[in-house]
């Protein structure tokens, strides 16, 4: 006999025009490429599948069998594309989400057993189970890995999870108990996890597809390609950080291209009734330059896309901007990843046209030439922040420069200033970080070389911060700062500094 | 800064101190720690001050300090409470001017009928762009139950706890 059957979920679209979740117009989708089993009545798998494109299974049986199917909310796949990611549940010890039938005998003819994980919803509230979240995730982001393997064929994605619960709450605290903050993505026992909001009435992003593809392009950046971003709070309308900026611009942009739609939709509130949106197609900002993270996403969605609009002609597709990303010369470059880095690496791609990113980033008033922004002369408000490194001799002559809070705290533009460091030769050198101005200050600092620390000086001494490092020829770069405008609580204000390198 | 920030802030002061100790540290390359990316939104941040012992039928004040990314404009706040729970003061809504230093703070008065864990959702708004919170209130005596009821998962454990099962609307033909 053959046990055969479709598995679809509830895909509850999001309402045009207030980006809330629209259930009155629930689809029901396919479960693709994930395990069923075939389990007896003990609880023992019997037999197992996966589910296709279409989530068709089937299997072949015995009748008269008392059997039920359960399908497991992950994709496993071996070469030519490894996947492993599972959607889990945080609050339950990390346990794997699934779905089962009931436990029915195999009749004495070939028998079709359908299974639709639900929504839950009721009308007006979450009544019943919420099945459908896990495997909407499973099948947004399973469809980002499809588009990445479309552009190369041998990609492997290392081993991620995605975390959801209807526990998980807009409250910082313990993951364990739900309290996740947001739906972000980070590292978490050295596996890269997406965590994702489930809060009714609050909070819920399992069908927020494009919040659920920006954090998986944090997860592509961390594990395929490399991210300096510090993290934190941000919004386009914000001057950032130049990592930041482009890191969260590049979650907006995938977002469009994978889900071939530029409105990033994010739904909350009473009945996840409300919503906000982002057309990542936009051209203007309040914020425009290289420390925007909606400059950063208007350039890369315009690489991809295929309509053209004011300074876009480019049409290049996911593919230039995938081998940009995990370049050897980009992951493991100098520079910290920005927009300078990321078009730098992509112009040495094939089939790229300069000059159709030169304009690109011109309407952005981005101006700097290479991997370091040189050149630049969009300050974005702050007169002391170009160049975007300030080039740091190692002979001791100091070098001016303030960390400053003119745009908010830890991660926005000024907080923190670039350097670029040639070191001439092997052996120790000695930094030191002296505070010019009156006030509380703790200078602090970190070395990189080519995306690797190399030394943090951060004693905790007020006004003076000095350390030796023993570091490698060749460029390093190095992020300063007052640490009263990067830690939390603490208050902000504009610190001015000297710094110096010389070699011992 | 989210929590995640501070918690790699605290391991790089970790790291700090421990350069302290030694004058010199060998040419060795660490990966950076990681950090969290969180989703798009309003640049606030929320912190909750509750009461030490919250108690049934008496009003209560939890202290809600926003903290803003801005150097201008309005923020705006919304505070829905869950079921059970009761606002007082006469206001679910607060403007706060972003162009004032410093932190923005909201003593919201409030009081539950009976024991139990209650939460106050809080929509924040910036810019143009919204940030939701969730504040969670433990009034009297807390039990498990409580908690689950507050707090409701679907499906049950199996395979010694590996597994969350939830059962599927199914069709047998």
């Amino acid at each position: 006999m053959t046990l055969s059957g479709q598995l679809t979920y509830d895909r509850v679209p999001l309402n045009v025009r207030t980006s809330g979740l629209d259930h009155d117009r629930t689809t029901q989708l396919p479960i693709r490429q994930a395990p069923v089993e075939l389990l007896n009545s003990a609880g023992a798998v019997l037999m197992s599948t996966v589910s296709d494109d279409n989530g068709d299974y089937s299997f072949t049986v015995a009748s008269g069998q008392t059997l039920r199917v359960r399908v497991r909310a992950e994709v496993q796949k071996g070469a030519p594309n490894e996947i492993d990611f599972k959607v889990v549940d945080n609050t339950s010890s990390d346990a794997l989400y699934a779905i089962q039938g009931t436990l029915s005998e195999v009749s004495r003819v070939n028998q079709t057993r359908d299974l639709n994980a639900a929504s839950g919803w009721g009308g007006t509230s979450y009544t019943s189970t919420r099945a459908a979240a896990p495997f909407a995730l499973l099948d947004t982001i399973y469809g980002a890995l499809e588009d990445f393997i479309a552009v190369d064929a041998d990609i492997d994605f290392p081993t991620f999870n995605v975390l959801w619960s209807p526990r998980n709450r807009s409250e910082n605290g313990n993951p364990a108990v739900g309290e996740i903050g947001t739906s972000s993505f980070t590292v978490a026992n050295g596996v890269p996890v997406i965590r994702i909001l489930g809060d009714a009435d609050n909070d819920t992003d399992e069908f927020d597809s494009h919040v659920v593809v920006h954090e998986f392009g944090h997860y592509f950046e961390n594990s395929l390609s490399r991210s300096d971003s510090p993290g934190g709070g941000h919004s386009i309308a914000d001057r950032l950080d130049a990592r930041i900026a482009f890191g969260e611009g590049w979650g907006n942009a995938l977002s469009g291209m994978i889900l071939e739609d530029p409105i990033y939709r994010d739904s909350f509130g009473a009945r996840q009734s409300q919503g906000f949106e982002i057309d990542v197609e936009n051209n203007v900002y309040a914020s425009t330059g290289w420390f925007s993270e909606g400059s950063s996403q208007s350039i890369l969605y315009d690489l991809f896309d295929a309509a053209n609009d004011g300074a876009d002609q480019a049409t290049f597709g996911l593919g230039p901007i995938y081998r940009t990303f995990t370049d050897p010369e980009y992951r493991s470059g100098p520079a910290f990843t920005s927009i300078f880095a990321f078009l730098d690496a992509l112009g040495n791609q094939t089939g790229i046209v300069e000059s159709e990113i030169e304009a690109l980033a011109a309407a952005q008033l981005i101006s700097g030439t290479d991997k370091f922004g040189l050149g630049e002369n969009n300050n974005g408000g702050l007169p002391d922040i170009l160049p975007v490194y300030e080039v740091l001799p190692t002979n001791g002559a100091a070098v001016a420069f303030c960390s400053v809070d003119n745009f908010g705290d830890f991660n926005k533009h000024g907080n923190r200033r670039f350097f670029r460091i040639e070191v001439p030769a092997a052996g120790v050198y000695r930094f030191t970080m002296t505070q010019t101005t009156a006030g509380a200050g703790d200078p602090e600092f970190i070395v990189y070389k080519d995306g690797m620390e190399a030394g943090f000086g951060g004693s905790r001494t007020n006004r003076v911060e000095q350390q030796t490092f023993t570091l490698t020829a060749g460029t390093h770069v190095m992020e300063a700062y007052a640490s009263r405008n990067v830690e939390d609580g603490a208050t902000t204000g504009d610190v001015c500094y000297d710094f110096t390198v010389e070699a011992r | 800064m989210t929590m995640f920030s501070k918690l790699a802030l605290s391991s790089v002061f970790l790291l700090g101190l421990v350069a302290c100790a030694a004058p010199s540290k060998e040419a060795e390359l660490n990966p950076k720690i990681s950090v969290a990316t969180v989703k798009p939104g309003a640049s606030v941040t929320l912190n909750s001050v509750l009461p030490k012992r919250m108690v049934a039928g008496e009003f209560q004040t939890v202290q809600l300090t926003f903290k803003d990314g801005y150097a201008g404009g309005t923020l705006e706040v919304d505070i829905e409470p869950s079921a059970g729970v009761r606002l007082f003061g006469g206001q679910s809504s607060k403007s706060f001017d972003m162009s004032d230093s410093g932190s923005h703070v909201w003593d919201v008065d409030f009081v539950a009928d009976a024991d139990g864990v209650y939460f106050l959702n809080v929509f924040a708004s910036a810019n143009g762009l919204p940030r939701s919170f969730s504040v969670r209130l433990n009034v009297g005596t807390i039990t498990q139950k409580m908690s689950d009821d507050a707090m409701k998962v679907d499906g049950e454990m199996t395979d010694d706890g590996a597994m969350r099962v939830m059962e599927a609307q199914e069709t047998i033909r």
